[in-house]
């Protein structure tokens, strides 16, 4: 059976829309507690508008730089998972890192349909996984909350911790680059090369334009793959 | 009380996406018989743990303060918080008049970022109806280039890494580099390359955040 037509399955579609039903329920939940709280505490209705009027509109630059990730992610690992991936808490970013991860895994033969299907399978599971891990960890440090912030703050540097954090990612992200570039043909290398200098030039020329720093990857991901599918 | 509710509703939804994040993986089990091994799970999940652990448990703490219990709980789960929820927190929050961190900003912080969780999931179900329309009518010079999307993309974040903090991030980008480098020419597989590649990343952080200490401090 055809792969993408597995990947577009109305199974697929009913299997991934529970998700965004889930987030969507959660946020009329909220919402109800939150109108109810606010008018206990006494916030104007009008003060109420005003506020979620503001969140939409801050909400919409990063939302288009997510829908140009949702389209790039739907060519790849096709609609349902793009849909569902993009509404939650996966990032676009995590997502294609995984379906590049997991390929090495794979047991069946390279480029016959079971590779194909074994692959999406390794690839959506380790989504869930990732999902489920970002979703407990929140759980369990919602729960600790403030008690955690305090003894992880007391008994090491603040500074330390936030480097460390942020030093996985950019750990990650180098090993995600060179392992695409490495050893591949000269078209992988100037989509890297691209998507660098216009990320480069994009901080450089508007670093204090807001709305286009929120664009920047989106643009340079079309910078990068054109200037390498112009080059192949 | 409000804080209560939302802890407890915040429980009851997360545990439910939980469940729901893995519905695609059993329906290709159900489905088509497709399944990792115990063990291929076990390999997926230490690859996850190892690359993305951290950010688990650090991330949601670190934000919590600014966000409260109740937005917490809506923006770790439909995720992007430092680059959307949080600005539109703020932004809702400016525009009532009211401060962060009192529980009038925390019923606004919740309120913002339901209405960012329902925007996002307007916008992009939208995107994802037309956005198919939109793939199958692309010609096929267009849809070539998708194949470098991924280089484009870490070519892209590497840069934005290390413009963002170069003291802090080019050693680790030059080290990442190296040790796949060498553990790929020693042979070794991609899940262990990942971890090696992250936990030697560790100690060069380690190294220069302690090199920077010592220099902020000259001459103790």
């Amino acid at each position: 059976m055809d792969i993408s037509a597995i990947k577009n399955s109305p199974g697929m579609w009913i299997a991934s829309g529970v998700m965004v039903l889930v987030i969507v329920v959660q946020a009329v939940l909220f919402m109800r507690a939150a109108k109810k709280e606010a008018d206990q505490l006494g916030i104007p209705p009008e003060k109420q508008k005003e506020a979620k009027r503001s969140a939409v509109v801050a909400a919409i630059g990063p939302t288009i730089a997510l829908s140009i990730m949702l389209i790039t992610l739907m060519a790849s690992l096709g609609g349902p998972t793009a849909w569902m991936r993009m509404n939650d808490v996966g990032s676009g970013r995590t997502e294609l890192a995984i379906a590049s991860m997991v390929g090495d895994m794979v047991s069946a033969e390279a480029g016959t349909p079971e590779w194909d299907l074994q692959n999406m399978s390794y690839a959506v599971w380790a989504q869930g996984i990732d999902v489920a891990g970002w979703l407990i960890g929140a759980m369990v440090m919602i729960v600790a909350g403030s008690a955690v912030t305090k003894t992880l703050n007391e008994k090491f540097d603040p500074k330390w911790i936030k480097l460390l954090m942020g030093g996985c990612l950019v750990s990650l992200f180098s090993y995600l680059l060179i392992n695409q570039v490495y050893g591949k043909a000269p078209p992988f290398a100037i989509a890297a090369v691209g998507g660098g200098v216009s990320m480069l030039i994009l901080n450089k020329l508007f670093g204090s334009n807001k709305r286009l720093q929120e664009l920047s990857l989106g643009i340079s991901i079309i910078v990068g793959a054109v200037a390498a599918a112009v080059a192949a | 009380m409000f804080d209560k509710k939302c802890l407890r509703m915040g429980l009851i939804t997360m545990g439910g996406a939980v469940v729901a994040s893995f519905l695609p993986a059993l329906y290709l089990y159900f489905a088509y018989g497709v399944i990792p091994t115990g063990a291929d799970i076990a390999s997926l999940f230490s690859m996850m743990a190892a690359s993305f652990a951290v950010g688990w448990l650090v991330q949601p703490i670190t934000f919590y303060p600014a966000l409260g219990i109740g937005a917490s709980c809506l923006s770790w789960t439909t995720g992007n918080v430092a680059d959307l929820r949080m600005p539109a927190i703020s932004a809702a929050q400016k525009a009532a008049g009211i401060e962060a961190g009192t529980p009038e900003g925390n019923v606004l912080s919740t309120m913002a970022a339901a209405t960012t969780n329902i925007v996002t999931v307007a916008f992009l179900t939208v995107i994802t109806i037309i956005g198919s329309g939109l793939i199958a009518l692309l010609p096929e010079s267009v849809t070539a280039a998708f194949s470098y999307i991924a280089p484009a993309i870490f070519g892209a974040i590497v840069v934005d890494y290390a413009m963002k903090n170069l003291k802090a991030n080019l050693p680790l980008i030059i080290s990442g580099f190296i040790v796949y480098i060498v553990l790929k020419m020693a042979g070794l597989s991609t899940v262990w390359i990942t971890l090696l590649v992250v936990i030697i990343g560790m100690f060069v952080s380690r190294g220069v955040f302690t090199l920077q200490a010592k220099k902020d401090k000259p001459a103790a």
